[in-house]
């Protein structure tokens, strides 16, 4: 057991968990605002696409993470204009979004760099690793906070920013306002659609750094479909945790801990199917969605029914 | 004024005819896109459209091929669809009465044809019609969204028989490397109604079920529940239609559906619950019923636009080097343009026109005034 459970897996855990925590905290906005988000998973793909692009004609790792986000808001201003423009449905414009980014960024493999399936570039130069002078010493402790790729620590940041950004500053309570009641804010003289705009592609940033951590800090290659379903976690997570920024962070943890203990149990050999394993994760956001669900109706069914 | 039946039919041809028209030109439009994208990036247009052409002309038995599973899968996002229910889970519902289905022909494969084809067939039903009635369960019960959780259930679906093949169902001999299951008695094959092809009475099957769901969508009291439940279900509720139980059939028949889909796959064309065989129908199975408005009559027509270009991405990529995942992108614009009804249903052409004619109008007459 001692094998599994040690300090190499708080440390996987929290490199698992970045990623979600991004792409979960910038969805919460959408989800604050009203707005079903479930492209994000594309705008994942395509910010780590293009980070990987941008790596390959500058090689530079930062210009790579601004390569990201760019892919990635662009995808989002695609899906702001059909959502809020064309008032489209947001489900199956996410799909659409989700179908854009898979289809194009395997399909420009080819066109782009000659090859398909996956690419990595010859002056692949992966994000930083932050070392942190005093605390990297420490013997356990510097093994699980140190060493991280900066958005990892980005990640962490972000949990704060979300939160003052949601419930300290006036964009947030104009955020929350606009999912409560859109025509109380249109009244108050401010227009929902720009706000709902601003979240769509404030999500898209994070998507973007996502995305690029997930091709140049955790793998060091572009694959095909390389997020695997990981947009449709955080989107999970985000159910999960109510669209609580710590809550939801805390949902994240638990998928990001799961997922690295499946790795480990899997490596290490033990008599514990690997596939069973990695269904626990989707079973457990399933059984959580379900009980947060049902507290929340019960909390509040005298104002909301059902249907 | 009570209509005549035969006006009632031409509006409703007339009706149709538009919607029709309308499709064909977001198809038309997504191909343009997609052919401009081919063009950009330096590839020979001509061949794709050799490819797809040639998946009509020289092989249309592999069109029909793929026709049965997108027309099932089609089906069963329809009936949930039209309804508002939005059942992403196909996938998981296809792989899970695949699954079960091959697990009881394997188990009981001494039993007689006649008993054991007919219990392979209810138990694959069963099983995607449970695994959707789960999601739709824990909607109606708990309030969860059924569009989140048939996601996540398809990953357990997806990890769940992946387990099966490595475990219990593991096959013996060659199939144990490929990861798959041993082949099912042959004598429960579904037999093949054009020789040499993949196209079986499968196919039949799949034809008479558009049939059902047109009369139960169309003529039943079912279909109107279905239907409102979608339009508006506050009314729905308001007018007395029992939405709890009209939500919970309607996602178990599409769930059936779909574990049809998977036993139809299994029976007809692999013979063997190979891992990871879908290949997403079930996603696919969304677009077709986009395309066709969800609506029974028209899965048929998106399906078989689909299962061509379905077929014809691996002809394209057998004769050019155009990658297959260019129908990926398709069908991203195909969802965009379809799902976005707002452009067409609102912006009325004449309308729009009138309204930026009005403007015009207007300054210009100011103008006028102004001058004189």
């Amino acid at each position: 057991m001692s094998e599994i459970f040690n300090a190499e897996l708080v440390a996987a855990t929290i490199r698992m968990t970045a990623p979600l925590l991004l792409v979960a905290l910038g969805g919460l906005m959408c989800q604050r605002a009203e707005i079903f988000n479930v492209g994000l998973e594309g705008c994942m793909l395509s910010g780590a696409f293009f980070a990987i692009l941008f790596i390959h004609l500058t090689g530079s790792s930062f210009i790579g993470l601004l390569g990201g986000i760019i892919g990635s808001v662009a995808l989002s201003l695609i899906y702001a204009l059909f959502v809020i423009r064309f008032r489209a449905n947001h489900i199956l414009t996410s799909l659409a979004i989700n179908y854009t980014a898979t289809g194009l960024t395997s399909f420009l493999l080819l066109p782009i760099y000659g090859v398909r399936g996956g690419f990595r570039p010859d002056n692949m130069q992966a994000l930083p690793k932050l070392h942190i002078p005093l605390i990297e010493d420490i013997p356990v402790v510097g093994e699980i906070l140190s060493g991280h790729t900066v958005t990892v620590y980005l990640a962490v940041l972000m949990i704060f920013v979300t939160y003052v950004l949601l419930f300290k500053t006036p964009f947030g309570m104009l955020v929350r306002s606009v999912g409560i009641n859109e025509n109380a804010v249109r009244t108050a003289g401010v227009k929902p659609e720009r706000i709902r705009l601003l979240v769509i592609l404030w999500a898209g940033v994070l998507c973007g750094i996502a995305g690029a951590h997930l091709s140049t800090g955790y793998a060091s290659e572009f694959t095909e479909n390389i997020t695997s379903g990981r947009g449709f976690t955080a989107f999970s997570a985000i159910v999960f945790g109510g669209a609580h920024p710590v809550y939801s962070s805390l949902a994240c943890l638990l998928y990001g801990f799961a997922d690295a203990v499946g790795i480990r149990l899997e490596l290490s050999g033990s008599g514990i199917s690997a596939d069973l394993l990695k269904a626990f994760p989707y079973l457990l956001a399933i059984i959580a969605i379900a009980v947060s669900s049902f507290v929340r109706l019960k909390r509040r069914v005298s104002t909301k029914e059902l249907f | 004024m009570k209509q005549s039946s035969s006006q009632r039919w031409r509006q409703s041809i007339r009706r149709n005819a538009g919607m029709l028209g309308q499709r064909a030109l977001i198809v038309v439009a997504a191909l343009l896109v997609a052919t401009i994208l081919v063009i950009i990036c330096g590839f020979d247009w001509v061949s794709v459209f050799e490819g797809i052409g040639g998946a009509i002309v020289h092989d249309i038995t592999g069109t029909l091929r793929w026709f049965t599973p997108l027309l099932l899968t089609g089906l069963a996002c329809a009936i949930a669809f039209r309804a508002g229910i939005w059942n992403m889970g196909a996938d998981g519902q296809l792989y899970m009465g695949a699954i079960l289905a091959t697990a009881v022909a394997l188990r009981f494969q001494t039993l007689p044809p006649a008993i054991l084809l007919p219990l392979v067939f209810i138990t694959g039903m069963l099983a995607g019609a449970a695994w959707a009635a789960i999601a739709g369960f824990l909607r109606i019960y708990c309030g969860a969204k059924e569009v989140v959780t048939t996601i996540l259930f398809n990953y357990v679906a997806f990890h769940f028989t992946d387990f099966m093949v490595h475990g219990p169902l593991k096959g013996s001999g060659g199939y144990a490397l490929s990861e798959s299951s041993d082949l099912i008695p042959e004598s429960i094959w579904l037999s093949k109604i054009i020789p040499e092809s993949s196209v079986t009475t499968g196919l039949i099957i799949a034809a008479c079920l558009v049939v059902v769901c047109y009369m139960l969508t169309t003529k039943t009291k079912f279909g109107y529940e279905n239907r409102m439940l979608g339009t508006n279900s506050a009314f729905a509720n308001y007018g007395g239609i029992h939405v709890r139980r009209t939500y919970m059939t309607t996602i178990t028949i599409s769930g059936a559906i779909a574990g049809l889909a998977g036993v139809i796959e299994m029976l007809g064309v692999h013979h063997h619950f190979a891992m990871r065989f879908s290949n997403n129908l079930g996603f696919d199975g969304m677009v077709v019923s986009i395309l066709a408005n969800d609506s029974a009559l028209g899965v048929p027509i998106s399906a078989f636009f689909f299962s061509i270009l379905r077929n014809g991405s691996y002809n394209i990529e057998r004769m050019s080097d155009v990658p297959r995942t260019l129908v990926t992108v398709v069908q991203a614009l195909v969802i965009l343009m379809a799902g976005s009804k707002f452009v067409f249903k609102h912006t009325n052409l004449k309308e729009k026109l009138a309204g930026l004619m009005k403007p015009k109008a207007a300054a210009g007459s100011g103008q006028g005034e102004s001058h004189e």
